[in-house]
């Protein structure tokens, strides 16, 4: 069965760490540098059976919620906000070439945690046969 | 005796008689996704947070194309630093202030949303 959190961590890491855009499991961990204008943090939020044969299960579904977060100030200039949109569709294509579903695609969902930064969300879906 | 048709005569009624069951599906079907829209409105509602209760009273369910459904939260909240946020993107989404059910919701209204289109279709052929 495959480790869902390392692959998620491998996925964004290959895409990302060029650009010192950083990936988080479960929350912002780093304290002691300044705040980076962009990072990512994701959580696994289910990894169920689909499918049953025999009492055996055959097949089972990880639900992953991927958000991106970039500082506010990004996207006050035209740059920021090709940037941000840049970035957006790189997390969406290493998801998409690393096996995740990402059905409804990116979607803005505001600056929910009330701290300067817009958060885009990737609701993703990881199938496997066991 | 029966009723002798020409070959074209039968494709018309055939297609006719096919359009009309055809609609009569849609209409049934259109009913039944609409029941099961407010099943999992209610269940929504049932499930969020009750503080002042104008949350709970906030969902809706607007008529997309076609057969679609969306069911939405309505209810925003101010943010210190960038306008307006919904309130249901905070609760589902955030991971200081987050509270998520939506899709928890969701995935057990699933047999309640199928049984209410089940039974709206039963009905409507009885």
């Amino acid at each position: 069965m495959t480790d869902i959190r390392t692959l998620v961590q491998t996925v964004l890491d290959t895409a990302l760490s060029a650009s010192n855009v950083r990936v988080f499991w479960l929350q912002k961990t780093d304290t002691t540098s300044a705040d980076p204008d962009e990072y990512v943090v994701y959580t696994i939020d289910g990894n169920t059976p689909t499918s049953y044969a025999d009492d055996a299960e055959l097949a089972r579904s990880a639900n992953i919620v991927v958000r991106y977060y970039y500082h506010l100030d990004l996207i006050d200039t035209q740059p920021g906000r090709t940037a941000v949109k840049s970035r957006e569709q790189t997390i969406l294509t290493a998801l998409k070439n690393g096996g995740f579903s990402v059905f409804n695609g990116p979607f803005d969902v505001g600056d929910i945690d009330d701290a300067g930064y817009g958060t885009t969300i990737y609701e993703c879906y990881f199938s496997e046969v066991v | 005796m029966p009723i002798k048709v020409n070959s074209a005569k039968f494709q018309n009624a055939l297609e006719e008689t096919l359009r009309e069951y055809g609609d009569s599906v849609y209409i049934a079907t259109e009913e039944g996704i609409e029941a099961a829209a407010k099943v999992l409105s209610e269940e929504e509602a049932n499930a969020s947070p009750k503080d002042s209760g104008k949350f709970r009273r906030s969902w809706k369910i607007k008529k997309g194309k076609g057969l679609s459904r969306s069911i939405t939260n309505t209810r925003t909240v101010k943010s210190s630093k960038n306008g307006d946020i919904p309130l249901v993107n905070i609760l589902e989404y955030s991971k200081i202030r987050g509270n998520p059910f939506v899709k928890k919701t969701y995935e057990k209204a699933i047999p309640d949303m199928v049984d209410a289109v089940a039974k709206t279709i039963k009905r409507r052929n009885k």
